[in-house]
């Protein structure tokens, strides 16, 4: 069940993205609700298809997206990689390991597109690029980091049940 | 005689009555007289009636509090209704302005064949402009193919599925512009920024750059058709020694509140790659 989640709640995601989200902004930053959401699901511990939500996701944003498809690609199966990694360290406190994991992939996400970009011959100053978007993403991730963790540990409850141990 | 006496003293009698009730009346004495009189049947009539009424509301009333909450329900089920018709009759009222003034425009540039559509979704990536709108290739729609609204240019189509498509908008920091300055009378180019802001550049130092200048689309390059307007020039900046002039460029169309564009079908952007050694 869990895997078959994955399809509609992706797609609902992607469809808020792209139509209210994209347009709550912070200067020139807006938030990246799914990458927040793949985050928020690696990091609950009775999850067990958190890959397959990572390279879904990756493979829908990076078909919506003008953006090149690496990006998403590389990114998305890195918040899960970098999440599950952090849940093994930071044990029993979910919200500073949401918190953790929002702020460093947020960094590396901006980072990979404003490199990508550069690449494709997309000229953006670094100042304009750091000051107007991806510190005001950042934030804007931050901000949202919370609500989205609680959202996302009540599906994986009811998702996945923990068994009560007598 | 006896029986007539008896009678004319009987009429007298009811004669004199009659006018002492009239001088009592006509004198104030009789409402206060019929006042002693009727007051406490007024009273007993009163209170009778008021017990009444109490009887009555006790068999009747808790009936109508139950119709009345029936009919407050139904009537807040109606202004809900209402209220969302209302809702959506000015939602077809603005999408109707939209595309009246979209039609207008294409009435306007009858050489042109146009295909409206609907704005449905941003890029989700902060770092381009791109939007999604609701026709595609089973609509005639390819890529390459000119976008713009009645206020001026949009962009380009740049991807195209059976039935959307996304299009690159001008304010996209990789859309790059061949313009010409209408009261200039010359050429340059308009660049998108991840800011969403489009400046003008390389235009010629010599010429002088006047604020409120309107800026079109050149048709160099192929990639858009010529004379489409874009915007004004807000602010020239003309540094010495710099080997072109650039100026920022308050755009015609509000990107903002995109949500109708119009797709020109008929032109077809000229693939000049071949050309390039």
């Amino acid at each position: 069940m869990g895997t078959l989640l994955a399809f509609p709640i992706i797609f609902i995601l992607i469809l808020l993205q792209t139509t209210l989200f994209s347009q709550v902004t912070l200067l020139h930053g807006s938030v990246d609700l799914v990458l927040l959401w793949i985050a928020a699901w690696s990091l609950q511990k009775q999850v067990r298809s958190t890959w397959f939500w990572a390279f879904l996701a990756a493979i829908a944003v990076a078909y919506i997206s003008a953006m090149p498809w690496f990006v998403p690609v590389v990114c998305y199966p890195l918040a899960t990689l970098f999440a599950k990694w952090v849940n093994k360290r930071v044990w029993q406190s979910p919200l500073l390991m949401m918190f953790l994991v929002t702020l460093v992939i947020s960094i590396v996400s901006n980072g990979l597109s404003y490199i990508a970009l550069a690449i494709s011959g997309v000229s953006i100053p670094i100042n304009t690029g750091l000051v107007q978007v991806m510190i005001p993403s950042v934030l804007i991730n931050l901000l949202l980091a919370l609500p989205v963790f609680a959202i996302v540990r009540d599906t994986a409850q009811w998702v996945y049940p923990l068994e009560v141990v007598e | 005689m006896k029986r007539l006496s008896q009678r004319t003293l009987q009429s007298i009698t009811i004669g004199l009555i009659i006018l002492g009730v009239l001088a009592l009346a006509l004198s104030g004495l009789l409402g206060q007289i019929v006042g002693k009189v009727i007051d406490p049947l007024v009273a007993v009539q009163g209170w009778f009636a008021s017990r009444t009424q109490a009887m009555v509301e006790f068999f009747t009333v808790p009936r109508d509090v139950a119709t009345l909450r029936q009919e407050n329900l139904s009537l807040q089920n109606q202004v809900s209704q209402l209220q969302s018709e209302l809702l959506a009759a000015r939602q077809q009222l603005t999408e109707t302005d939209i595309l009246y003034a979209l039609l207008d425009y294409a009435r306007a540039k009858p050489e042109n064949k146009y295909v409206a559509a609907s704005v449905i979704g941003r890029d989700p990536s902060p770092f381009v402009k791109y939007i999604i709108i609701n026709h595609g290739s089973d609509d005639g729609i390819f890529k390459g193919m000119p976008v713009v609204t009645q206020q001026g240019l949009v962009g380009k189509v740049v991807a195209v599925t059976a039935t959307a498509a996304r299009v690159q908008l001008i304010t996209d920091p990789g859309s790059v512009i061949n313009v010409r300055l209408e009261e200039a009378s010359t050429d340059g180019q308009v660049l998108g920024s991840v800011t969403g802001d489009i400046s003008l550049d390389m235009v010629n130092p010599s010429v002088e750059l006047i604020q409120g200048d309107l800026i079109l689309t050149s048709g160099l390059g192929g990639v858009y058709p010529s004379d489409i307007l874009i915007g004004q020039v807000l602010s020239p900046e003309n540094p010495e020694n710099a080997l072109f002039q650039k100026a920022s460029v308050q755009p015609v169309v509000d990107f903002v509140n995109l949500r109708a564009v119009l797709i020109i079908t008929n032109f077809r952007p000229v693939d000049y790659s071949p050309l390039v050694p």
